[in-house]
């Protein structure tokens, strides 16, 4: 079995212009850190036609060799790498679940299905390793060529100027010095830059430990794409235990090892592996991918924004793996980051519309916290009396649906709605894709994605369905789309049984203005075209 | 049904003793069990999160003052 001995890709280093022509280059973005949130922003830049160089002090994906870091992406993420176009890649190599098992010692308290919704373009979940992610975003990188990825150039120090960031980046040939005009941080929970500016993150430290355990397994029946949690499992000890499946016939165990357990003794691979044994029993073959310690603590800085240098995913924000949104938040920051840069640098917006993406983030890593906090707090209850209360609520899920809920083992990711501020007039969730009957998506349906658009429910008046149609020579273009039969100057998509409708919360007359990131905007009755540019104005802070 | 102080239950004495009778016999863990599953159960008889937040505000409120 190879799987152990899994190769990462390795790019080369080569020097750059700067170091060929020994002179200082002003680049319009740099973002630092080629892992999962660098690389989202860079390839969201290249789709919208910014070009942009990446700077990572390794010159491979993924961390530790094949250990994997997050594992599971979840629907709004997916859309936004289907807008990027690595979703069907990611889908086609990841498993794709919806079935969840919560277990303690006595056995299956209950399951979930979380697949209910036949609305969805996508599925709730996919797991897949980490690094091929990163992997398939390297590859389109390279596709759309406009992004210049140096590998080995770790930056070592950070200057902020009134109009640029300057850091000092060194390489195998020696150091130099590169510029922007704009500079994005994702170097991760470390990060350096955050460090060597003396960012205070606000760290609050935990002591429940665990192990990732990822095993390659072989010999195993062909079973059901399942997310088994254990609360309290009698092979570990009566601690918790996650099982999830990803590619390559993998599977992520992670084990609570808990405050009292010597966690760099259970961390040792005969340890481990008697672990993983337990829960994969002869005649499986089982062998190590990789085996970490962990401990979990969760942090946030207090602006996401300092000057011409932002913040995105783990150096921004960090907090415990329950309910899979480390990862998947810092997808969603970069989304928002990339449009408003995007805005900015095409003279569409003015600088402050950069403020948003701080006023939007921070709070949305805030409630991150808040959820995985009182998740930590149920897997790890600190008295008698906590674990008393958990005892209770165990025993009553055994037995009666009303307690289930009361079961906290994470609360899934789901994305963020940004509450009505100077951005958003109304609403904020997320729109999440729909599956049309012909296969389509509803936001295929559009020209564009990633631009402002607008949803109507019912055709309007033919002489306004013509000024609607003109929003799409504006800059930036507002895309139209009606959902109803007929033939105009805009799209239709048929929604004969009103069940779109309905899902977006719209009835006829009505429609829904859609940010570049698919947040909703507004809502608004028989639109014009001058309150759709309005809104639009003012969703970019043109005021 | 909203938060209330007055008195609501039809037999005070039955239930009373049907609680005591319930504890009788049961250790430390049982007891425990009992309480926090008996808890649960009629917070969610309650339903209501403005009236099971009140509960918990006032039975934490006599915890303290007993105590002090």
């Amino acid at each position: 079995m190879d799987l152990a001995r899994r190769q990462l890709p390795r790019f080369d280093y080569h020097p750059s212009l700067e170091q060929h022509e020994g002179r200082v280059i002003r680049h319009r973005v740099v973002i630092v850190g080629a892992g999962l949130v660098g690389l989202t922003l860079a390839c969201d830049l290249a789709c919208r036609g910014i070009a942009s160089v990446v700077l990572d002090e390794d010159d491979t994906i993924g961390v530790r060799g094949a250990a994997s870091r997050g594992i599971c992406y979840a629907r709004k993420s997916l859309q936004i790498f289907d807008r990027l176009g690595i979703g069907q890649r990611m889908r086609d190599k990841g498993v794709t679940w919806s079935v969840g098992r919560v277990l303690d010692v006595s056995g299956e308290l209950y399951a979930f299905d979380l697949a209910q919704d036949l609305l969805a373009a996508n599925p709730p979940f996919v797991n897949l390793q980490q690094y091929y992610v990163e992997w398939f975003l390297v590859d389109r990188l390279q596709e759309l060529g406009l992004t210049e990825i140096r590998w080995k150039n770790k930056v070592v120090a950070t200057t902020l100027a009134s109009d640029h960031v300057a850091f000092q980046v060194e390489t195998p040939d020696g150091a130099y010095m590169v510029e922007a005009d704009w500079a994005i941080a994702c170097d991760g929970v470390h990060s350096p830059v955050r460090e060597s500016l003396g960012l205070d993150p606000h760290r609050e430290a935990y002591r429940d430990h665990w192990c990732i355990t990822d095993v390659a397994v072989k010999g195993l029946p062909e079973g059901p794409k399942e997310r088994m949690t254990w609360v309290e499992a009698d092979f570990n000890a009566g601690k918790g235990l996650w099982k999830h499946k990803m590619a390559d016939e993998v599977w992520r165990l992670d084990f609570q090892i808990g405050e009292e357990r010597d966690i760099r003794a259970e961390a040792a691979p005969e340890r481990a592996m008697a672990r993983a044994r337990a829960v994969f029993p002869e005649p499986a073959q089982i062998e190590a991918v990789s085996i970490v310690p962990w401990t979990y603590y969760t942090q946030v800085i207090d602006d996401f924004r300092h000057g011409r240098l932002f913040f995105a995913g783990d150096a921004a924000h960090a907090f415990s793996s329950f309910g899979a949104r480390g990862g998947n938040s810092g997808i969603q920051d970069a989304e928002n980051l990339a449009w408003k840069l995007v805005s900015v640098l095409n003279g569409q917006a003015p600088d402050a519309l950069l403020t948003s993406y701080s006023q939007e983030r921070r709070p949305a890593a805030l409630h991150n916290i808040a959820i995985t906090r009182r998740s930590s707090r149920f897997m790890a209850p600190r008295s008698k009396a906590e674990a008393g209360l958990r005892r209770a609520i165990l025993a009553l899920a055994r037995n009666y649906a009303f307690a289930r809920p009361l079961v906290n083992t994470g609360r899934l990711s789901d994305p963020y709605a940004y509450p009505p501020s100077d951005w958003i007039a109304q609403d904020g969730r997320t729109l999440d894709d729909i599956r049309l009957r012909d296969g389509d998506t509803l936001l295929d349906r559009f020209p564009a994605r990633g631009s402002f658009r607008v949803i109507l429910y019912g055709a309007p008046a033919p002489d306004m369905e013509a000024r609607l149609a003109a929003l799409a020579g504006d800059d930036p273009a507002i895309h139209c789309l009606i959902l109803g039969e007929g033939k105009g100057d805009l799209p239709r998509c048929p929604d004969a049984d009103g069940a779109i409708a309905q899902r977006l919360g719209l009835v006829p007359g009505q429609a829904l203005l859609l940010r570049p990131d698919d947040h909703i905007c507004a809502r608004l009755e028989a639109p014009d075209d001058n309150s759709l540019r309005n809104l639009r104005d003012h969703c970019l802070g043109r005021r | 049904m909203p938060f209330t102080t007055e008195p609501t239950l039809s037999k005070p004495d039955i239930v009373h003793a049907a609680l005591l009778s319930a504890m009788e016999n049961l250790d430390e863990t049982q007891l425990d069990l009992f309480k926090d599953s008996l808890i649960l159960l009629l917070m969610n008889q309650l339903s209501d999160h403005d009236t099971v937040m009140a509960c918990i505000e006032a039975a934490a409120g006599l915890a303290v003052a007993d105590q002090a």
